[in-house]
């Protein structure tokens, strides 16, 4: 082939610039040490890039949901087991009571204690976190109970009607986990409103018992009002008897006044300390069986609590490893494989010093050099 | 006989020869460096022979008279020069594809901390965090703030497209220039080639530089050339012809001897047309028509002509100019403003049955070339060169209507996001700000410039989104300020497959992948490319050694030459001594 003078030119700044070229991108992948500065640079792998980002986003949103949620029930926890010692103290007031040598002076005692801890009571289910009522669910801005104008404590309407909705954070790809207590089995309950001679037997046995004790609710066959006279056979084998004021012997003529009862910790609380407010030992007794039961409903509230707590801790350490998982992926989409990259830009290297020298070299002699 | 001084003109015609072998080489050495330059060589023949018939003999001898250049000529391989030409239309359209193309990449900044991808993450995971406490007003803030921004910058990416489209159609439009600029030159240097030629002249010099502009025209777009020869008196006259194929079948011819046409590029932010067929008849009913507000009186008894002369008439930033489509004809409307074009009425805009039906979304740059025998106006669709390098760029990649287009894409990903959370949002509650009462959530995304169908071009937020957090409709159900439901809702829009997000990076895969592709295409035609001109230059380059042996052989020659010419004359002067005393 007959080679012209540009033809050497063009091939030898053509030589030069493809190892320029090549030199460049290698120092600049290993300078960046990464291997995707831009899209063009490996398309495929800058989607999983991205991909691998709204994954990590995710993670770390779903992380931020735990933490919120682990806070809320460490509060709620700690909350549930001071209450469970409050139920405590309760039990042993009202065992304390019933041991039968209590004094009238005692009972008066025993009877400020138990407003004590049902204040306290009160105030552990208004606690607050972050400005939040924890055990009103969605309806955070409500407080749970507390004293009304006449001094009556009371739940809220949400709790009562079994409204309650929890709050729920994601924490992982469509779990979703509740971050509020539902305290409905203690709180709510049930409330019966029962008018003169109506069946009493649906109720719960402690407050039958309770009523028994109280003169308001009468056994069948027993005697009640002025005229002594049993109840007529067919009736409820329990009857509420509408004497709210005095003992069932009482000779006041019965009136059609209905009653309610309930049945939420802070009533069985409340009754407590009326009953030890009136030293009546079988009263008592009933609410001490009344206690018993709510405290082992806070004992299952507390086991759910915990089994959520951990859920979130398991799914704490799940996306802790995914989160380092994917970053091994991302690691091995986006880094460079240095140890390859060096060798591979030390042959750039002399590739390029080959190239230049070779041009210092271009100025070949011709055959006017050696024309005399 | 021959004269006494016969052999002293052999030696003669040597000389002038061997000076012209020289002069040669002295111009092809000083060339060494020109770009373009053809090698010369000079032939050299036998001048005519002389018979002696008085020499005796068996046959009449016949004695030769000198040596003459018979010609010099440059030399150059034709077909290297086609195949240079398409290969570098080829290089030069993806050349330029891959500049556009990288423009874009850097305005997306992917991947990165600073790219819509992040953008569309934060958003969507601060309704994760919204969801903790959904009645906070710092979350909501952070919600409607990085909402706002992620606009904002969808909006800005937009705009940063369309101004490499508008670099791009600007830069067209300079192209067309030198395109125009090149056939005038090359119809005047047609003419003076054809001149010089039939005169059995050798322009060499006039055809390298030809040469040299047809090359520079291949870069600009697909031309096609073609040589050629005729014969005028004895000589061969050679003419290049430029032609191009027409939009819609046949070719347009640009240069035909001294006759040029030319090429325009209206670079438009909207330009229109229309495929009615004149020779059916247009279908008008009187109806006024406007064109960005202009009234335009159509009659039915209207031509295209006189249509597109109404229009210029109207002078409402519009030019009108009726172009050949194949067997049809056309009525293209070029903004001259650089807006968009806007007009209402049956007869323009209606459907073709009905009037011209013309679209007013695409071709965004209009090509047309006027032809150089007939100066009618053709629409043509470029196809390689930076000029259609241009055409594509706009007309497909940035034409939200081209099906598959980066720009169809991207809008794809943001009204993706923007739909899903506005349907989500609209699923959700919210409390009133002013009444307290729970209503029905509203939009979070709206278009700035009223339209009904969000694009990159308009997202923005929605008023009341923009005017009160309060309306970052959080819950799930009504009536409940610590239902953060929705809000979980919305963010889980990033789970979604083929949701917002997936679309957005299968857009930035698209765009690497036809990057990548442009300049592996680039590349091959490049080296290809360096191939051709090897071979081109191997043909026609100098080589210092070739013209230094032609330069010995010439001094050698001239030696001899000048030693013959002392021979014969030492010869003549013994004889002239002999006969003196």
């Amino acid at each position: 082939m007959r080679i012209s003078d540009q033809m050497m030119t063009q091939n030898m700044t053509q030589g030069i610039d493809q190892a320029q070229t090549a030199l460049a991108r290698t120092t600049e992948e290993v300078s960046s040490g990464v291997s995707i500065s831009e899209p063009s640079d490996n398309p495929v792998g800058t989607g999983q890039l991205l991909q691998f980002e709204t994954a990590r986003k995710q993670i770390s949103a779903w992380q931020s949901n735990a933490q919120a949620a682990q806070s809320q029930m460490q509060t709620a926890d700690q909350t549930l087991s001071e209450l469970q010692n409050d139920l405590s103290s309760a039990e042993s007031l009202a065992t304390e009571a019933n041991s039968g040598t209590t004094t009238t002076a005692q009972f008066q005692d025993m009877s400020q204690q138990a407003q004590s801890i049902l204040n306290d009571v009160a105030s552990l289910f208004n606690t607050q976190y972050g400005g939040q009522y924890i055990f009103s669910g969605t309806a955070q801005e409500q407080p749970v109970s507390g004293p009304d104008a006449s001094g009556d404590y009371s739940t809220s309407a949400e709790q009562n009607s079994g409204t309650f909705t929890a709050q729920a954070l994601e924490i992982g790809q469509g779990v979703k986990i509740p971050t509020s207590v539902n305290a409905s089995p203690l709180l709510g309950g049930q409330t019966y409103t029962l008018s003169a001679y109506q069946d009493a037997s649906t109720m719960p046995q402690w407050l039958q018992q309770r009523g028994e004790a109280l003169g308001q609710v009468a056994a069948a066959g027993t005697s009640v009002g002025t005229s002594g006279s049993p109840f007529p056979s067919g009736e409820p084998s329990s009857t509420y008897v509408d004497s709210l004021t005095s003992p069932a012997t009482t000779t006041t003529p019965l009136t059609t006044t209905s009653v309610s009862y309930g049945t939420s910790v802070v009533d069985v609380l409340g009754y407590l300390q009326q009953d030890l407010t009136s030293g009546n030992a079988a009263a008592v007794e009933a609410d001490l069986g009344a206690l018993q039961s709510q405290s082992e409903t806070l004992s299952s509230v507390q086991a759910a609590l915990g089994a959520n707590e951990d859920r979130v801790q398991s799914a704490v350490s799940q996306l802790e490893q995914t989160s380092s998982t994917l970053q091994t992926q991302q690691g091995s989409v986006e880094n460079v494989d240095m140890a390859q990259l060096i060798s591979q830009l030390t042959a750039q290297q002399t590739a390029y010093q080959a190239a230049v020298a070779a041009a210092a070299q271009m100025k070949l002699p011709t055959l006017a050099n050696y024309l005399t | 006989m021959a004269s006494t001084f016969f052999g002293m003109d052999i030696a003669n015609s040597a000389l002038s020869a061997a000076q012209v072998l020289m002069d040669v080489a002295g111009q092809n050495i000083a060339n060494d460096a020109t770009q373009g330059y053809s090698q010369q060589v000079a032939e050299l023949a036998p001048t005519q022979p002389y018979a002696q018939p008085d020499m005796g003999g068996l046959y009449t001898p016949q004695l030769g008279t000198g040596v003459q250049v018979q010609e010099v000529q440059r030399v150059r391989a034709g077909y290297l020069d086609g195949l240079f030409r398409s290969t570098q239309s080829g290089e030069s359209y993806y050349g330029t594809r891959s500049n556009y193309l990288t423009a874009i990449q850097s305005a997306l900044d992917e991947p990165g901390s600073s790219g819509l991808s992040t953008a569309m993450n934060t958003f969507l995971s601060d309704f994760q965090t919204l969801s903790q406490d959904p009645q906070s007003t710092a979350s909501r803030t952070v919600v409607q703030q990085d909402g706002e921004a992620l606009a904002a910058q969808v909006q800005g990416i937009y705009k940063g497209l369309e101004s490499v489209g508008q670099q791009a159609q600007s830069q067209a439009s300079l192209d067309a220039q030198t395109v125009n600029t090149d056939l005038k030159q090359l119809g005047n240097l047609n003419q003076t080639i054809a001149t010089a030629q039939a005169l059995g002249q050798q322009p060499n010099d006039l055809l390298d530089e030809r040469d040299n502009l047809l090359d520079s025209l291949s870069q600009l777009t697909n031309f096609s050339f073609t040589q050629n020869t005729t014969e005028v008196g004895s000589y061969d006259v050679t003419q290049v012809t430029v032609t191009m194929p027409a939009q819609g079948g046949g070719t347009v011819t640009l240069l035909d001897g001294g006759k040029y046409g030319s090429l325009s590029v209206q670079p438009t932010a909207t330009s229109a047309s229309s495929y009615a067929s004149e020779s059916a008849g247009l279908n008008l009913n009187a109806e006024e028509d406007t064109i960005n507000g202009a009234a335009i009186d159509i009659t039915s008894s209207d031509s295209l002509d006189s249509i597109a002369q109404k229009i210029n008439d109207a002078d409402a930033g519009v030019a009108a100019t009726v172009v050949q489509n194949g067997s049809q004809y056309q009525l293209q409307l070029s903004s001259t403003t650089g807006q968009a074009i806007g007009g209402s009425g049956d007869d323009l805009f209606g459907t073709s049955a009905q009037g011209l039906g013309i679209s007013l979304t695409s071709p965004q740059l209009a090509v047309s070339a006027q032809d150089a025998d007939t100066g009618a106006t053709s629409a043509v669709a470029p196809t390689g060169g930076s000029i259609g390098a241009a055409y594509a760029f706009v007309n497909q990649d940035l034409n939200p209507n081209y099906q598959g287009s980066l720009m169809s894409q991207l809008n794809g990903a943001v009204a993706a996001l923007a739909n899903a959370v506005n349907e989500q949002q609209e699923a959700g509650y919210y409390q009133d700000p002013t009444s307290g009462d729970w209503e029905s959530g509203v939009p979070f995304f709206a278009t700035s410039d009223g339209s009904s169908t969000i694009t990159a071009a308009n997202i923005a937020l929605s008023s009341q989104v923009q005017g009160n957090t309060a309306y970052i409709a959080a819950a799930g159900t009504s009536g409940d300020v610590g239902d953060g439901s929705n809000a979980t809702a919305i963010a889980d829009i990033a789970n979604e497959s083929h949701g917002p997000l997936q679309q957005y990076s299968s857009f930035v895969s698209d765009m690497g992948s036809q990057v990548d592709l442009s300049q592996n295409l680039q590349g091959t035609a490049q080296s290809l490319l360096t191939q051709v001109t090897s071979q081109r230059s191997s043909t026609a380059g100098v080589s210092i050694n070739d013209q230094m042996t032609n330069l010995m052989q010439a001094q050698t020659m001239y030696t001899a030459a000048a030693k013959v010419s002392e021979a014969m004359d030492s010869s003549l002067q013994s004889l002239i001594s002999a006969i003196q005393p």
